[in-house]
């Protein structure tokens, strides 16, 4: 960017702003000529209007070079001059003049030194020159050389001040704008550098894009390559498969074909068994007819063998009752010989005494002499009935001891026929069970025997309908026969078939 | 950028043209410079302008020529027709002090 381009910005924004105040001075000269009732108002009006129309002109061609800044400061400096015409003669026609200030004040929006100086110039120059030439023209009274210095004097302190603020400007202005230039060559290269990495980017997105458009053939290619092979593997698990039951198929063909004869030949047999046991049906029909007339007879028997055992145990339960009567009078016996027993004991002991007795009593005879012979006599006498006593207490000691062991074996023999007469009982009682049971056996066995001739009736039927079966089957054989031959064919176009797939399969 | 020069020095004329008009176009009303153009513009001017109802108030530094107060609207037009050119009178176009009455 050129430096001077920011100044000709601002001396272009100076100049369009110049420019409408030169031509805003057109009606407010004509105002003030109007309030003041100057003959002169058109003619200031007129000359204001004729000096705006160059600078107007260069401004509307954007004309803001050095020629144009002059023609600009010296419209400016004339402008405040017609003010001072206007009012020429006018208490405040002194008071115009700080237009010129003001106007010297504006060439500071050109930015031009050299515009000031021209501006400055040509206050001072026609300033001197109407000072000699038309003094009520510079001042209301006459033409005053110092005053004319003095407001020189002012203008040139003003010019300098201006010239050093137009300076500061301007290198302020220069300084920022090659500032703003190397900023914008900063920002050139960072966008440069930014285009750069844009493009970097753009190539890092068109590889990332490349790169995943390679990952997705590659990817492609690898499940292709998979799917061959599970194309493959399942072609071969198919060929294993299919193959196998293909084969098996095949082997089964000729298997059923080769059984196909023994079949027939089975058929044939079958249906000789098939009359044979129908023969063997009606045989047994019979001998079952003749088993439930003998069962019958058998249950008849039965039937009196357990009226006789409940006949016999009725017996048997009378004898036991009878023999458990026997049993109170048998402990009678018993008590009563251990009565006498007891009896006999005391008989033996009073015996034992009587012989102790007798026996003192001898002693004593014997020692008193023979006045009591007799006494001795009686002793002994009652000794030897103490010995006859015991000797016949022993006796009967012996007696009731054969009489108390007759009585144990009738207490036992009456035990053991009692115990007998129980075991009759029950035996008769599980005789009669068992009769009661066989009944019940052979009932079931004529219940049995009658099903099993209905069974051989149904099976007779069941023989009659088999052998309709037989007919039918050998029929179904041949047309089986056929079907076996026509898959025995099949089967090698399915082996075929099955292999073209196969192989296909792979080849995809 | 002559040809700039060139606008730039018209507008300096142009300055400089209205600032003498300035200093030479007659004032309304006040003492005018009447410069006869010709020998015969010149016989008769001081009666002519009195008769436009001027009065004359002293002379020019130019031959014939007049200085005279009056209108410049009813001296103007009949001036010109004469022949007679009417300007503001400037000390240094009249006849020293006594120039001007």
């Amino acid at each position: 960017m050129n430096v001077e381009r920011p100044m000709e910005t601002i001396r272009l924004a100076g100049a369009r702003m110049l420019m409408w105040l030169f031509w805003l001075n057109v009606p407010a000269l004509m105002l003030i000529g109007w309030l003041l009732k100057s003959p002169d108002a058109e003619v200031g009006a007129l000359a204001a209007a004729l000096l705006a129309l160059l600078p107007t002109m260069m401004v509307r061609r954007r004309d803001i070079s050095a020629p144009a800044r002059m023609t600009l400061a010296v419209t400016s400096v004339a402008i405040p001059a017609l003010y001072v015409f206007l009012l020429r003669g006018h208490a405040w026609q002194m008071d115009m003049h700080m237009g010129f200030f003001a106007a010297l004040a504006a060439q500071t929006v050109l930015l031009d030194r050299r515009a000031l100086l021209v501006a400055a110039g040509v206050t001072a120059l026609h300033h001197l020159i109407l000072n000699y030439s038309y003094p009520a023209w510079v001042f209301a009274s006459e033409g005053d050389l110092p005053r004319v210095l003095v407001h020189a004097l002012v203008v040139v302190i003003q010019t300098l001040m201006l010239w050093w603020i137009v300076s500061l400007l301007t290198q302020t202005i220069r300084l920022q704008t090659e500032e703003r230039q190397r900023s914008e060559g900063l920002r050139k290269e960072a966008d440069a550098a930014k285009e750069r990495a844009e493009v970097a980017l753009a190539e890092l997105e068109r590889a990332q894009t490349i790169a995943t458009r390679q990952r997705g053939i590659e990817e492609a290619a690898r499940r292709a390559e998979e799917a061959t092979e599970r194309r493959r593997l399942v072609a071969d698990a198919l060929e294993a498969r299919l193959g196998a039951v293909v084969g098996d198929l095949g082997q089964l063909a000729g298997q059923l074909s080769a059984s196909k004869q023994w079949l027939f030949d089975l058929l044939d047999h079958t249906t000789q068994r098939s009359a044979e046991l129908r023969k063997a049906h009606a045989r047994a029909d019979g001998d079952v007819r003749a088993v439930a007339q003998d069962t019958e007879k058998l249950a008849t028997s039965i039937s009196g063998v357990g009226g006789s055992a409940s006949h016999t145990r009725d017996h048997a339960l009378r004898g036991a009752m009878a023999t458990r009567a026997l049993t109170p009078e048998v402990d009678i016996l018993s008590a009563t010989v251990d009565s006498a027993s007891s009896i006999v004991a005391l008989i033996s002991q009073i015996a034992a005494q009587s012989r102790t007795l007798s026996l003192n009593a001898g002693i004593e005879a014997a020692r008193s002499g023979s006045e009591v012979r007799g006494f001795a006599v009686v002793a002994s006498e009652m000794k030897s009935l103490a010995a006859q006593t015991a000797e016949a207490t022993r006796q009967i000691d012996i007696y009731l001891q054969d009489i108390r062991r007759a009585a144990d074996s009738v207490s036992g023999a009456i035990d053991v026929a009692t115990q007998s007469a129980d075991t009759i009982d029950r035996s008769t009682a599980g005789i009669v069970d068992d009769v009661a049971e066989q009944i019940r056996a052979t009932g079931e066995i004529a219940a049995a025997t009658e099903e099993m001739a209905r069974h051989i009736a149904e099976a007779a039927s069941q023989a009659e309908a088999l052998s309709l079966a037989l007919a039918e089957a050998q029929s179904a054989m041949g047309e089986t026969d056929a079907a076996a031959t026509a898959l025995s064919s099949r089967s090698q176009e399915l082996q075929e078939t099955v292999r073209n797939v196969l192989e296909e399969l792979r080849a995809a | 950028m002559g040809n700039r020069w060139g606008l730039a020095a018209a507008q300096l004329a142009t300055v400089g043209f209205m600032m003498l008009a300035g200093v030479f176009a007659p004032p309304a009303r006040g003492d005018m410079l009447a410069i006869p153009l010709t020998t015969a513009s010149a016989h008769g001017l001081a009666a002519g302008l009195i008769a436009v109802g001027a009065i004359p108030v002293g002379k020019g530094q130019f031959d014939g020529a007049l200085v005279v107060r009056g209108d410049r609207e009813r001296l103007a037009w009949p001036m010109i027709a004469r022949g007679v050119l009417l300007l503001a009178a400037p000390d240094f176009l009249c006849v020293g002090q006594g120039g001007r009455a």
